[in-house]
């Protein structure tokens, strides 16, 4: 389910996007899964087409979800290769932090605040 | 503002669908109000329509007297004036539903979506198949090879399910594209319901009824005669298995068909 609050300080485009991309992530939209057509999810939401197309869009970019021309929008066979990437890139920052000799409760501040 | 009338006809039908542990929202008190709305505008198109009919062949003379032929054909347009008339009241229903949800702060939406299979179901897709896919099947098949008095017959039925399967198509797309009106986990359960009941109403087996006007006029022990009576036991079969299916299984939202 994706709900949209239309009172929240954060963007429409970024509601949709983040709930989308947070169940991908979970397992809750199982690879392959059809998304519904940018029309149809913006009437649902009452949203404009181009504010659902933006959260496509970026859905797209990191490789969540593919766009298969006149078929649809489907959830991404890369999705797993996303985490796998996500993980080498904490790998990555975790062996920076132990050269720079930061503590564990830094680094970790540092992490949240880069996720925004 | 909800009435207690409208908040009573709403538990009734939450438990009516097995969704008894269900409260009745002001969202769906309103939604089922306007769909009563639409249905009396359904059922007054339904009659204008027919008693217009019957005032034109009762002023024109030229109108051939009643044969077995025209008989299929007035009763089969008779069916699609009646399924004209539910689009009418599901356009006022949608109007009525659009009105409603501007109000709302949050709305909710399905993320992954819904074919035709998840909204109807396996038994009335299957059920829907055989009673439309069916009657095309046996009309073409008494139009091409039966022998000439029972022909015009069998062309006629063909028709007749044609036009009645064209305008249950237009109908069911109708209602897999309207938005989904709903605000939190319930009341996007209780839609998907509606929509599931809409998608059924829309593919209303008519052309069973059809079947048995051609029956009573094709020759007997004729083969189109069998071929038709065939078919409707098959596909009223098929549809009652559908719907005794559908009474016994709890609702469910569309994310969980999948």
């Amino acid at each position: 389910m994706i709900t949209l609050d239309t009172a929240s300080l954060v963007p429409p485009y970024e509601q949709v996007r983040a709930q989308i991309a947070e169940q991908i992530n979970d397992g809750t939209l199982a690879v392959g899964t059809r998304l519904p057509t940018v029309r149809r999810l913006a009437a649902d939401l009452g949203l404009a087409v181009n504010t659902v197309a933006r959260a496509y869009r970026e859905l797209e970019d990191a490789d969540l979800v593919d766009t298969r021309g006149r078929a649809g929008t489907f959830v991404s066979t890369t999705g797993d290769r996303s985490r796998t990437a996500a993980a080498n890139a904490a790998q990555e920052y975790a062996a920076v932090v132990r050269k720079l000799g930061l503590a564990r409760g830094e680094a970790l501040r540092i992490v949240t605040a880069a996720l925004g | 503002m909800a009435t207690d009338r409208g908040v009573a006809r709403a538990r009734k039908w939450l438990r009516g669908n097995r969704l008894g542990d269900v409260e009745p929202s002001e969202l769906l008190v309103a939604r089922l109000e306007a769909r009563r709305r639409g249905n009396r505008v359904h059922v007054a198109a339904a009659l204008g329509l027919i008693m217009a009919m019957a005032v034109w062949r009762g002023i024109d003379p030229s109108v051939p007297e009643e044969n077995t032929v025209s008989g299929i054909g007035l009763s089969a347009f008779l069916y699609a004036m009646v399924i004209v008339a539910l689009c009418l009241g599901w356009w006022y229903q949608v109007r009525a539903e659009r009105r409603l949800l501007p109000p709302t702060r949050v709305r909710t939406a399905h993320p992954a979506a819904a074919s035709v299979l998840d909204v109807l179901g396996p038994a009335h897709l299957v059920a829907g198949t055989v009673v439309f896919g069916g009657g095309l099947l046996v009309g073409a098949a008494g139009a091409l090879l039966a022998p000439p008095p029972d022909r015009a017959l069998a062309l006629t039925f063909l028709v007749a399910v044609a036009v009645l399967a064209a305008v249950g198509c237009v109908a069911l797309v109708t209602v897999l594209r309207r938005p989904t009106v709903a605000e939190d986990a319930e009341s996007i359960l209780v839609d998907d319901v509606l929509r599931a009941q809409d998608a059924r109403s829309a593919m209303v087996p008519l052309p069973i009824l059809v079947a048995l006007a051609t029956a009573s006029g094709a020759t007997p022990r004729s083969w189109v005669l069998w071929a038709v009576l065939a078919y409707t036991a098959v596909a009223a079969a098929c549809w009652l298995f559908a719907e005794l299916l559908a009474g016994l299984r709890a609702p469910r939202g569309l994310a969980a068909a999948k």
